[in-house]
């Protein structure tokens, strides 16, 4: 191997499925990445310890040890970025694993490109970013600074709460906010159930950025879960 | 003297006779294991203690009465039809009776309080007529017989519903295990086909594309229904949970639109919205999916080309999501059957798992709401789906809709 090559991220495989991890592994490595294997939760968290992954992804459905659990506990040393997989209809998991410091989740069964494209997000928040005052996706852009927000260099005017929900989504782009995370910041309440307002407040967003706000493109609404800003370049 | 010491001694030697004849019946009739060993025995009891040939009539589920095959003789022609009317009507009726006393054997009915358990014909070696002690006799006799004939019956029913009771479990804990370990090799089918055709889109020939297609479209439908059968399994365990929480119907009908996007290629989609849909209390994963299968469906069976229309509107109790197409519809006798789990309806298209419509009425009554389908005057098949629009709490004791979610 060539040294000026720059490193190839790590990533933690934690799944009890080999098969599962095998192909994983193979995907994996075709697209520049290195791969370490775990077949339980205990033997995941040592494999953390010693490896220091870039990622980890972990399987919510583990034989020893619930996921969440093993999330926890890398949490409490660990600022690793998680990618969680989950299946579908454990909603109240992936909500749970996103309360608890999972940077995102991904549903089985996905598809490669799917898997791929999240890795890349998350690596990429993970970088350092050099502090921008400007944030950029697809049309949107928002200055921090001054709190103008255009949509294709034409300016839109947002209320108070617009705007703290935009920025909140801003500062998280590209990851999954919880309908309990937005609740709580931008409206001080605990009820995760009370979700009106938080809808409501989406939808003036979407008509006012979205270029068809019935099909919109920014803000992806995450069944079941909460709400995403996609990140496109 | 002798004479009176003489009918003295018949009379005893008779209630002797009696009296073992019933004490093997009974013995007989409790010891016989299988209905087949029963009437056999009773039969050859009967013969000594009657001294005549015996048949037995019983009727079959369907209340057709057969002759047992360890009866002794068979009805004249001209008989036929009497042990059919003894048992419709409970009484006996051929020779020694008021009924068919010209008939060559005497019939009995055998009754119980719970109904009539077959017929017993009687075709006596001698003439002469039965002495009352003889019919008295014939009463105990079929009185026992069908007390076990019932008694059969009974265990034969409760032992259908044991075994029943007892497949259904074993069939859920086979479907719920196997539906896990069939989705890993089936993640794993996908997973390697997609990074083979991601591969070889440049090298591959195209006749490797075209098989490469083939399989991933297999598995991704097997995995669909082994999905589904998940998902039924979940429903029918009660364990479907609905989150109710406030949704806008906007965004839920977008979603859903968006994500069938690919389904519905072939079909125009006529939505319609109401302006000003209030906030709706309901689960949004569960609505999601219960309005994406019936889009899926109306695409699946209808004619490419022909519309689908996606109403959505509300009064003051309910949210409605109707979903009608311009397709052929459905025969009246099948639109009942529709929602059963596996059901598919005659001649429908290839490609559905028999479980969509079923995933749709669980997922909305979870959530205190409902489903009905109709025929279209116009042509087409209309689904309504009607969600409450206040939180009822309290109503469906029992049901998954009170449970935590619900008080929160």
């Amino acid at each position: 191997m060539n040294n000026l090559e720059p490193k190839k991220p790590l990533i933690l495989v934690i799944d009890d499925e080999v098969q599962i991890r095998r192909l994983l592994r193979v995907c994996l490595e075709m697209n520049a990445y290195e791969v370490v294997e775990a077949a339980s939760g205990e033997a995941g968290l040592t494999e953390a310890i010693r490896c220091q992954p870039d990622i980890v992804l972990l399987d919510m459905g583990l034989p020893d040890i619930p996921g969440l659990s093993v999330l926890k506990r890398l949490r409490e040393w660990s600022q690793a970025p998680v990618l969680v997989v989950s299946v579908r209809y454990r909603e109240d998991d992936k909500i749970a694993a996103l309360d608890n410091g999972a940077n995102d989740y991904i549903t089985k069964p996905f598809g490669t490109g799917e898997l791929l494209a999240r890795l890349r997000v998350i690596l990429r928040s993970a970088q350092p970013q050099p502090k921008t005052e400007i944030f950029h996706s697809g049309p949107l852009s928002v200055d921090l600074t001054t709190r103008t927000v255009k949509v294709n260099d034409r300016m839109v005017k947002l209320t108070a709460t617009e705007y703290s929900l935009l920025l909140m989504f801003v500062r998280h782009a590209g990851k999954v906010l919880t309908h309990g995370q937005l609740l709580r910041e931008i409206w001080d309440m605990k009820e995760a159930d009370k979700t009106g307002p938080l809808r409501v407040y989406v939808g003036y967003l979407r008509e006012k950025l979205e270029a068809n706000p019935a099909k919109p493109e920014l803000l992806i609404t995450e069944p079941g879960v909460g709400y995403r800003l996609v990140v496109q370049t | 003297m002798t004479a009176r010491i003489r009918s003295q001694q018949e009379a005893e030697r008779q209630r002797e006779a009696r009296a073992t004849a019933l004490y093997l019946l009974a013995a007989e009739l409790n010891s016989s294991a299988s209905l087949d060993a029963m009437v056999k025995k009773l039969v050859r009891q009967m013969e000594v203690a009657f001294d005549a040939g015996i048949a037995l009539f019983l009727p079959d589920p369907q209340n057709v009465v057969n002759l047992h095959p360890a009866s002794a003789f068979q009805p004249e022609a001209t008989e036929h039809d009497v042990p059919i009317w003894v048992l419709a009507h409970g009484r006996s009726a051929g020779r020694f009776t008021d009924n068919l006393p010209g008939a060559a054997a005497l019939y009995v009915p055998l009754a119980t309080s719970s109904g009539m358990m077959g017929v017993v014909g009687l075709r006596f070696h001698h003439g002469a007529p039965l002495s009352p002690d003889r019919r008295n006799l014939l009463d105990v006799f079929c009185q026992q017989i069908a007390l076990a004939l019932d008694r059969h019956r009974l265990n034969e029913v409760s032992e259908k519903s044991r075994l029943l009771a007892e497949s259904e479990r074993l069939s859920k804990t086979l479907l719920d295990s196997m539906s896990h370990e069939m989705r890993t090799p089936l993640a794993a089918i996908l997973s390697a086909t997609g990074n083979l055709a991601a591969l070889g889109k440049s090298t591959d020939s195209p006749l490797q594309r075209e098989m490469l297609g083939e399989i991933r479209e297999a598995a991704q439908r097997l995995d669909r229904l082994v999905g589904n059968v998940l998902e039924a399994t979940r429903v029918e365990s009660g364990n479907v949970k609905p989150k109710i929480n406030e949704c806008d119907v906007a965004e839920l009908v977008n979603l859903t639109v968006a994500e069938t996007e690919k389904e519905l290629a072939a079909h125009p989609l006529e939505l319609q919205l109401a302006p000003d849909l209030p906030l709706v209390p309901l689960d949004f994963v569960l609505t999601q999916q219960a309005l994406s299968n019936l889009l899926s469906n109306a695409a699946r069976h209808t004619p490419s080309g022909t519309p689908v229309r996606l109403v959505a509107s509300a009064d003051q109790d309910f949210l409605r999501l109707v979903v009608s197409d311009r397709g052929p519809g459905l025969a009246p006798e099948v639109l009942p059957r529709i929602f059963d789990k596996f059901y598919r309806a005659p001649n429908a298209a290839t490609g559905g798992t028999g479980l969509g419509l079923s995933l749709v009425k669980g997922f909305v009554e979870a959530q205190g709401g409902s489903v009905t389908a109709e025929n279209d005057p116009a042509g087409g098949l209309t689904f309504t789906l009607r969600l409450p629009l206040r939180k009822v709490v309290g109503e469906t004791a029992g049901s998954p809709l009170n449970s935590k979610a619900m008080h929160e």
